[in-house]
């Protein structure tokens, strides 16, 4: 929910700067069927009937990690747009550090706790897969590139609640960056400099 | 019904509308596989 928010205010932001929703249309994103392909294997992951699949490089794994490759791609095709380098940066932190944890985003019960996502660590176990998510339950020490991963947290609020990584910061500041400027139509100037 | 639908097709159903629909729509692509998640349960598996 964060980050659809942070797309929405991004949204709000351009408007009170004078800016204009249709001005959209004048984005030109290459390849913009890769993004819908991305969410579409998250969708089949996180809903479908592997839902509470957590084996490391399992099918569903791979495909969570071929999504994060279609964003990648994405950031990569279209660079010449404003944010997409960040967009870019985040989407590679995150493929990394799900490519070295089995093709899952690793999450300790103590952060979801905090984050008020459960009421005790110890209410989980580790090595599940949390419903609903591209996250899988680890303790401390199996997380490789520990830092990388979901370890940043906005505690107990609300629809704003979530434990994400540095990798989903900078892909939101992408985000919220390349929606001001289209919004603003200032994508051509920004190809000129 | 019918002139409903024709009123709705006039006013939406040109191409700008549609590829602004379609932009929103990859920009929504965007920041939900990205993100975190939308929103965590209150439980696992």
């Amino acid at each position: 929910m964060p980050f659809i928010l942070a797309a929405l205010l991004s949204g709000i932001v351009a408007l009170l700067r004078g800016g204009r929703l249709n001005n959209l249309v004048s984005l030109s994103i290459r390849w913009s069927t890769l993004p819908l392909l991305a969410l579409g294997l998250q969708i089949i992951v996180i809903y479908g009937p592997a839902r509470n699949e957590a084996r490391p490089y399992s099918l569903p794994a791979l495909l969570i990690l071929a999504s994060y490759g279609f964003l990648l791609a994405t950031a990569l095709i279209n660079q010449r747009l404003p944010g997409m380098a960040w967009l870019g940066l985040g989407a590679a932190l995150n493929f990394l550090v799900i490519l070295v944890n089995g093709g899952w985003m690793p999450v300790t019960a103590e952060l979801l706790a905090k984050a008020g996502f459960i009421d005790t660590p110890s209410a989980v176990a580790t090595g599940q897969r949390v419903l609903f998510t591209k996250d899988v339950i680890m303790v401390n020490q199996q997380i490789h590139l520990r830092w990388l991963s979901d370890v940043l947290v906005i505690p107990r609020a609300g629809l704003l609640s979530a434990v994400f990584s540095g990798g989903d910061v900078l892909m939101v500041v992408g985000l919220f960056h390349l929606i001001q400027v289209g919004m603003m139509n200032q994508t051509e100037q920004s190809l000129r400099h | 019904m019918r002139h409903k639908l024709i009123e709705f097709n006039n006013r939406y159903g040109n191409p700008q509308t549609l590829r602004l629909v379609y932009i929103l729509l990859v920009l929504l692509a965007m920041a939900v596989a990205g993100g975190a998640p939308a929103a965590y349960p209150t439980g696992t598996n």
